[in-house]
């Protein structure tokens, strides 16, 4: 089969009518949005959702009249009221407001090392797959052995060696997630080198460096704008499992993951401190999975027919 | 033409897109008597394939029949459920396709997949059942029979897949069967052996449909011809008269075209234009806008179906008797 | 008669199965390409006609045999002393959806050759360049940043032409490039085929297996079954006077347009297509050929002149 078969649109009727009007195109994102609006709402919400996150993060300082690091020992493990939404917690500090300044780690963390390793994997993923042969094996033996490493170990590992703090844990992230991405894009790279637009290419002289970036790499991002946003929830549970067990933010920095570790001990006679980071964690992970799922419909041709 | 086999009238195909709906199939009447081969031709998008499947009960979302009657043999089909219809598919009518590559199963052994068409229709016992998909193989020419029930299909030839589709298609002894352009995907020696073989079957008295946008396939199996454009029949007679006296702009054009390949002339006659897009159809007659012979009233009006000579009908304003008017 | 434009010698292409089999697409091939005419090359799929005409451009490396343009051997060179020929040497592929990548505007389709070769400098240049391509194709200038799947295929084809001829080619290699489209497109692009071929004094490789088409367009024909010629000559005289056998089956099953051709006997082609992984000794025919004997199994028969046309059977050479 052929990857470039986007452009046959309307293949309900399969093959009967190709009607030139109905442009699939997923060039403009205009059209990408209205498709998710017609067939995916629930992406809708979940881009509503994650565009709330970021607001949040953003504004935390407007949002909030409390410091996150302000000690109110008077107020220790306050329940939820008006004043505290989420309560506060063993240092009397309020939860709702850790949460926010917590959401700029977590993001941060969830989406630039993910978009680090995405433009990584990208790069060798295409290079492997078009280069093919020596070059090939040896990135993707790399590869394979990162893959086969259990994640949470390797970035254990590191954190050990190299000690806790967001830039290694930024580190971390990026030794491992490039290896995932490489190895997608490097089978889409080598179906579309098997392209007759490709060998059009070729035949009319254009050189590889110029292939892969005018031929291959526009017709390989809609995947990897789906892995990107598949990956990112996976990088904030990351994130969060590493503070959990105390390797990744030190306190009293704020972190999703570090506040249900600290809130653990009072789960019994305070678990708001438990339960609202985790919520939050819950939120953003599952809405990035459905805006992923619901682009991965939208912009990949060959789901689109289904 | 009192018992036809398949009776279609009057029959509206749409599909309903974001893009507002598309007439696939607008007002297409059509007959098929018994043993009788009858051509659709037409080129691509001209909704010939969508009136095989909505003959079949095939059409998929976001498509639909609007309107019209599918009668077999006197049973009206579009009311059927699609339980029902199971049990006309493959038992009353059989469909062949285009791609004998992608429409068999690719992990089963090509005789089980007969087999099991006659195990799905009838309670037969699975040595009656082996038997009959043997002989149903064998009488479309395939040949060691027993060491070729046990193939796969990727062991098989292209032009032997299309044969044990047919064989799959006919092993019920269907009253109809519909091809969809059985041999646009085979090379040309083997296009003749499966058309000698159609021809073959219509001998014995299955009546064919058969769906091509090749006038030569046309031309040398059907005694009667459709011919489509942009979802209506423009022009239906008897085969030698579609070919001696063409009256529509659109098959004179068509045939032209193909007829001027063989001849002396180094410009060859071509029908300028695209075909219209269905979902915007003009309002006149749809040829209108690639017709040079067109008149004031076609931009405006849409042609009927009238008759012009015995068993000859064409939907054009300039036909002969429709001046009449 | 006019100069030899491009030669090919004991051409051969392998493709590696396995460790121990490989397909044999293409088996020896030695024939000539003359300026400005239209050399078809036909036969079934599996035939090795894409294939040898994917090496005879060099976009793809034979496995042994070379071919000579203009008297260089142009096989086994480095990508930088190949870009000459490349100019020289084009394709039209089949497939008008496939070949054009979908996310390029068609001004940028068309400038790609252009700019690759820097044969026009400033965008204004390339601008007019494309201009004056989508003109001479037969596409409205106004669809200049459209997208491929905004056009019909016949409008898809002539932008793959726009492209083959913008680099002004000696060679163009043709690859069935009406059979994806509908009997009265396939007759404009044909004509615009000719017409560019007239004024651009063109050398075409036509490769199809639609023998009324390759009737009408060509001078010479190449008549390939199982990666070896059978026969090549005049067109007319092929046509007229089939000699080989297989070119007799393949000519007897042109389907004419006329029903009262229709009760005239068939002469159908009998057993299977044999393998290229694995062929017949001897001619590759035999095992379909009515006329085979036991010398046709021991020893290949070699193309032999004829007349005007040169043949590769044992039967005719008596």
């Amino acid at each position: 089969m052929d990857p470039s078969q986007n452009a046959n649109v309307t293949s309900v009727v399969e093959g009967e009518l190709s009607l030139a009007s109905a442009t699939t195109s997923f060039e403009e994102p205009a059209s990408v949005l209205r498709r998710l609006a017609t067939d995916h709402k629930v992406a809708i919400v979940s881009t509503v959702v994650i565009v709330l996150f970021v607001l949040g993060a953003v504004f935390a300082p407007v949002l909030t009249p409390y410091q996150y690091d302000a000690i109110n020992l008077s107020n220790r493990l306050a329940p939820p009221s008006l004043e505290h939404l989420f309560g506060t917690d063993e240092g009397g500090r309020d939860v709702l407001t850790r949460m926010l300044y917590g959401s700029r780690v977590s993001l941060v963390i969830g989406i630039v090392p993910t978009l680090l390793s995405v433009v990584l994997g990208t790069l060798i993923g295409m290079v492997a797959g078009y280069y093919g042969g020596k070059v090939d094996t040896a990135i993707m033996r790399v590869a394979d052995i990162v893959m086969s490493f259990p994640t949470m170990l390797l970035a254990m590992v590191v954190m050990y060696t190299l000690g806790g703090g967001t830039t290694n844990v930024f580190l971390t992230m990026v030794l491992v997630g490039w290896s995932g991405v490489a190895r997608v894009v490097r089978a889409e790279t080598l179906k579309l080198k098997e392209s007759e637009y490709v060998e059009a290419a070729r035949i009319i002289g254009v050189r590889r460096a110029r292939i892969i970036l005018r031929h291959i790499l526009p017709n390989c991002l809609p995947t990897i704008i789906v892995l990107f946003t598949l990956d990112i929830p996976s990088s904030i549970l990351t994130e969060s499992s590493l503070s959990f067990l105390g390797m990744g933010v030190q306190p009293p920095s704020a972190s999703w993951g570090l506040m249900v570790s600290t809130g653990r001990e009072f789960l019994y006679y305070a678990p708001w401190l438990c339960f609202a980071p985790c919520l939050a964690i819950m939120a953003i992970v599952l809405a990035f999975n459905y805006l992923g799922d619901g682009l991965r419909d939208v912009l990949d041709p060959h789901l689109q027919s289904q | 033409m009192t018992h036809s086999t398949l009776e279609v009238s009057h029959l509206y195909t749409s599909f309903f897109t974001e893009h507002g709906e598309v007439r696939a199939v607008q007002d297409v009447s059509l007959a098929v008597g018994r043993g009788q081969v009858v051509g659709i031709v037409g080129e691509s998008g001209c909704g010939k394939s969508m009136v095989a499947r909505s003959v079949m009960g095939l059409v998929r979302k976001p498509g639909k029949i609007v309107s019209g009657r599918i009668l077999l043999k006197g049973r009206e089909l579009t009311s059927l459920s699609e339980q029902e219809l199971c049990t006309i598919r493959g038992r009353d009518i059989s469909m062949v396709f285009q791609e004998p590559m992608t429409s068999l199963n690719p992990t089963m052994r090509v005789g089980r997949q007969v087999q099991e068409v006659v195990t799905i229709h009838e309670d037969v016992p699975k040595q009656e059942a082996r038997r009959r998909a043997l002989e149903a193989l064998g009488a479309v020419g395939i040949p060691e029979v027993e060491a070729r029930y046990d193939a796969y299909p990727h062991e098989l030839s292209g032009g032997l897949r299309q044969r044990v589709m047919i064989a799959m298609a006919m092993v019920m002894r269907p009253r109809l069967l519909i091809a969809d352009e059985p041999t646009t995907a085979l090379d040309a020696t083997v296009e003749t052996q499966i058309i000698a073989l159609i021809k073959q079957l219509a001998e014995t008295g299955t009546s064919v449909l058969i769906i091509s946008h090749n006038l030569g396939v046309i031309a040398q199996l059907a005694d009667y011809v459709y011919v489509m454009y942009a979802g209506r029949v423009v022009e239906r007679a008897s085969v030698l008269d579609l070919f001696d006296h063409p009256l529509h702009p659109y098959t004179r054009g068509l045939l032209g075209a193909v007829s001027s390949l063989r001849g002396q002339s180094k410009t060859l006659q071509t029908i300028p234009g695209v075909v219209p897009n269905l979902a915007h159809l003009p309002a006149g007659c749809s040829f209108a806008p690639r017709c040079d012979r067109c008149v004031a009233r076609c931009a405006s009006e849409q042609p009927e179906l009238v008759t012009v000579g015995s068993g000859h009908e064409v939907r054009c304003h300039l036909a002969k008797g429709a001046d009449a008017v | 008669m006019s100069e030899t434009l491009l030669e090919v010698h004991g051409l051969t292409k392998d493709f590696p199965l396995d460790r121990r089999r490989c397909v044999h697409a293409v088996g020896g091939v030695t024939l000539a390409v003359d300026e400005g005419e239209t050399l078809a090359i036909v036969g079934e799929s599996g035939c090795g006609k894409s294939t040898l005409g994917r090496m005879l451009i060099g976009a793809l490396p034979p496995t042994s045999g070379e071919v000579r343009f203009r008297g260089h051997t142009i096989t086994g060179l480095k990508e930088r002393d190949f870009a000459p020929y490349r100019r020289q040497l084009q394709l039209v592929f089949q497939d008008p959806y496939a070949s054009l990548d979908p996310r390029m505007k068609v001004r940028d389709l068309i400038a790609e050759p252009l700019v690759t070769h820097k044969v026009c400098v400033t965008k204004d240049e390339v601008t007019q360049r494309v201009l004056g391509l989508m003109e001479a194709v037969g596409l409205p200038t106004d669809y200049l940043n459209r997208y491929p799947h905004q056009f019909s295929g016949g409008q898809r084809q002539r932008i793959g032409i726009a492209r083959a001829i913008a680099l002004d080619p000696a060679l163009i290699v043709c690859d069935e490039p009406v059979s994806a489209l509908d009997v009265s497109v396939q007759n404009q692009i044909l004509n615009l085929l000719s017409e560019l071929q007239e004024r651009r004094g063109l050398t075409y490789v036509f490769i199809s297996h639609d023998l009324s088409v390759v009737r009408h367009v060509s001078t010479r024909i190449c008549v390939m079954f199982l990666g070896k010629v059978m026969e090549i000559g005049p067109t007319e005289e092929v046509f007229c006077e089939a000699r080989h056998p297989y070119t007799q089956f393949l000519l007897d099953s042109v389907l004419p347009p006329d029903p009262h051709l229709r009760d005239r006997p068939m002469r159908l082609l009998s057993g299977e297509p044999p393998s290229p992984v694995d062929p017949p000794s001897g001619c590759c025919f035999r095992t379909r050929c009515p006329y085979a004997t036991e010398r046709c199994a021991s020893r290949e028969p070699e193309l032999r002149r004829e007349g005007s046309v040169r043949v590769a059977c044992h039967r005719v050479a008596e």
